[in-house]
């Protein structure tokens, strides 16, 4: 028997040969080196291109989005430790600010123009719809029709699926909001790079990373907030940081907007942390940003069957630097935290850490069910690894509780 | 058809035909709209027989068709799309990670011929040989070879992409 066609094979790994058929396959393999070689590669090539076609849904194969499952959370962890006898801050919290899409006016009247919109296009549509709309063999009763143009005219294609060459708009078209988001909230680049700029380190000093990336540059960039949502103590501090910033070896760290995680991968996070910022209103708290960490939400349903919950948690004051190691890498992180989307009335704000390795995975804080905090590593929008905040090596970075709204 | 038979249609095929004309288009909008169109098509059909290859071959016609009119229409239609659902929904950002992967696995997608590429998602999608071929217009005998190409194509053009992504972005290191 000669050696396996490629099409054969993965006709027959697809199931679609007899299963005589594929017998005599199945014992030509087990006695042909080289055929078992090929179908060991059709099934990787298989798998792959599904994983592959896979990362182009907006939400995973199968899944449909307000239903999603969520993984549960990775092992408790040890009790937090605490620090008391934070510096005093303002109750202010951070104004909120909410672009005029999002009012719920505008939401209205863009779904009454989007659904007058899309009913005038499908009546347009189903009237003098030209015969080239429907394949000739549709017009026959019942039978299947073809693709038409054999030729798959790449002309009228371009418009349909963005050519290699404008793979960039591609991409922002799948994730447009991140990059729409980022601009909206464009502010000068020297305030933006202070604002994402960390805050001078705690009472030990620790130093901070310091990479010279250019993603970190950009990604720095991206973390502005709009200035109107930026109370002016924060502002003078900010610019404070990024004088120390410009005058000494610039520790720069990689940060991305806090809603750039999809609601899918944020589903699949047991317990995600929003926070809401208040103002450090004494000298003595700059050093430390406060955040009220309002409410746990856990969303979508765990494989326990746990459905949503949602409790407050208190309030803590957040250090601001920590090591950890990752496998063998010492990794050096630091807390990054930026405007989010205005939900409602509110500013909700997610503390987003991510680590100041170029490619390295994102951290997120969490809380756990028994109120300690956390900080999980996520690489494809899997738990990876879960620090406690108190573990050993975790330098500076702390979490203080402390009475919500306490001046 | 009758609209306890298309309700039918639509349970069975709705999240299938978007999900491959998502892939197809890298529009969710767009791929909900030209899925709306087939299944009003399938409406005024009497009966189908070979229904899901007829659907997935009149969505693909319907997309190379839609992609030929009015381009600043379905545009302006997408811009009401995504400022309707920021204002309703928490916006769904991609990680810039699974960005980075969507955009490399984009770029892998759309480097295959039209008809490979038209053969893998339909594959993907759950439909057989016969139906590829039905919707395609190809005989089945060809499309074991189809997928092959396609499949090995998209899995090393991928590769290729990452490791160029990869070396692209080495230099940089932790500070620790």
């Amino acid at each position: 028997m000669p050696h396996l066609d490629e099409g054969i094979i993965h006709a027959w790994l697809d199931g679609e040969l007899p299963p005589s058929k594929g017998a005599e396959l199945e014992a030509h393999t087990a006695s042909c080196a080289p055929c078992a070689q090929r179908v060991a590669a059709a099934r990787g090539f298989m798998a792959a291109a599904s994983r592959i076609l896979g990362a182009l849904d907006d939400v995973p194969s199968g899944v449909i989005p307000h239903a999603a499952t969520a993984t549960p959370f990775v092992p408790v962890p040890p009790r937090l430790t605490v620090e008391r006898g934070a510096a005093p801050h303002t109750a202010a919290k951070t104004p909120a600010t909410r672009p005029f899409y999002r009012n719920p006016q505008f939401a209205a009247a863009a779904a009454v123009l989007l659904m007058a919109a899309g009913t005038w296009t499908v009546l347009q549509r189903s009237r003098g719809t030209p015969a080239a709309d429907m394949p000739p063999a549709v017009v026959r009763e019942g039978a299947a029709p073809s693709v038409q143009d054999e030729r798959m005219d790449s002309a009228a294609l371009g418009n349909a699926a963005p050519a290699p060459a404008a793979l960039p708009a591609a991409s922002g078209i799948v994730a447009p909001r991140e990059v729409d988001n980022t601009s909206k909230a464009r502010v000068p680049r020297s305030v933006a790079r202070a604002k994402a700029a960390p805050p001078a380190p705690l009472e030990r000093g620790s130093t901070l990373a310091s990479t010279r990336d250019a993603a970190a540059n950009e990604a720095a960039d991206r973390v502005s907030p709009p200035l109107a949502a930026a109370p002016a103590a924060v502002k003078s501090d900010a610019q404070e940081t990024a004088k120390k910033s410009a005058a000494s070896d610039e520790p720069k760290r990689l940060a991305v907007p806090p809603d750039s995680a999809t609601a899918a991968e944020a589903r699949r996070l047991a317990g995600e942390v929003r926070a809401q910022q208040q103002t450090p209103a004494a000298e003595g708290a700059r050093d430390r940003k406060r955040l009220e960490l309002d409410q746990v939400q856990v969303t979508g349903a765990s494989q326990s069957g746990a459905t949503r919950r949602i409790r407050p948690i208190g309030c803590y004051l957040l250090g601001r630097s920590a090591q950890t190691t990752v496998g063998q890498l010492p990794e050096r992180f630091e807390l990054a935290d930026v405007a989010g989307p205005t939900v409602a009335d509110r500013v909700w704000r997610q503390v987003r850490v991510r680590a100041a390795q170029a490619g390295a995975p994102a951290w997120y804080w969490f809380a756990q069910d028994d109120g300690t905090i956390q900080l999980a590593r996520i690489e494809n929008g899997t738990v990876r690894q879960m620090v406690p905040v108190t573990a050993p090596g975790a330098g500076d970075l702390r979490a203080v509780p402390e009475p919500c709204g306490a001046p | 058809m009758n609209d306890d038979e298309l309700e039918r249609l639509f349970h069975l095929y709705h999240t299938p035909l978007v999900r491959y004309l998502t892939r197809r288009l890298g529009d969710r909008d767009w791929a909900e709209e030209v899925a709306q169109e087939t299944f009003l098509r399938a409406l005024r059909q009497e009966r189908l027989t070979s229904e899901r290859s007829w659907l997935f071959a009149v969505a693909t016609n319907l997309v190379r068709d839609e992609a030929r009119k009015d381009e600043r229409r379905r545009r302006h239609l997408q811009l009401l799309a995504e400022e309707q659902r920021d204002a309703v929904v928490e916006p769904e950002q991609l990680d810039a990670d699974r960005a980075q992967e969507q955009a490399l696995a984009r770029r892998a997608v759309d480097s295959l011929a039209e008809r490979d590429r038209l053969a893998l998602l339909m594959k993907e999608e759950g439909l057989n040989y016969g139906e590829i071929a039905d919707a395609l217009g190809m005989s089945v005998g060809s499309i074991g070879t189809t997928l092959a190409r396609a499949r090995k194509r998209l899995a090393e053009t991928y590769e290729a992409l990452q490791a160029a992504e990869l070396g692209g972005a080495g230099g940089s290191h932790a500070a620790s």
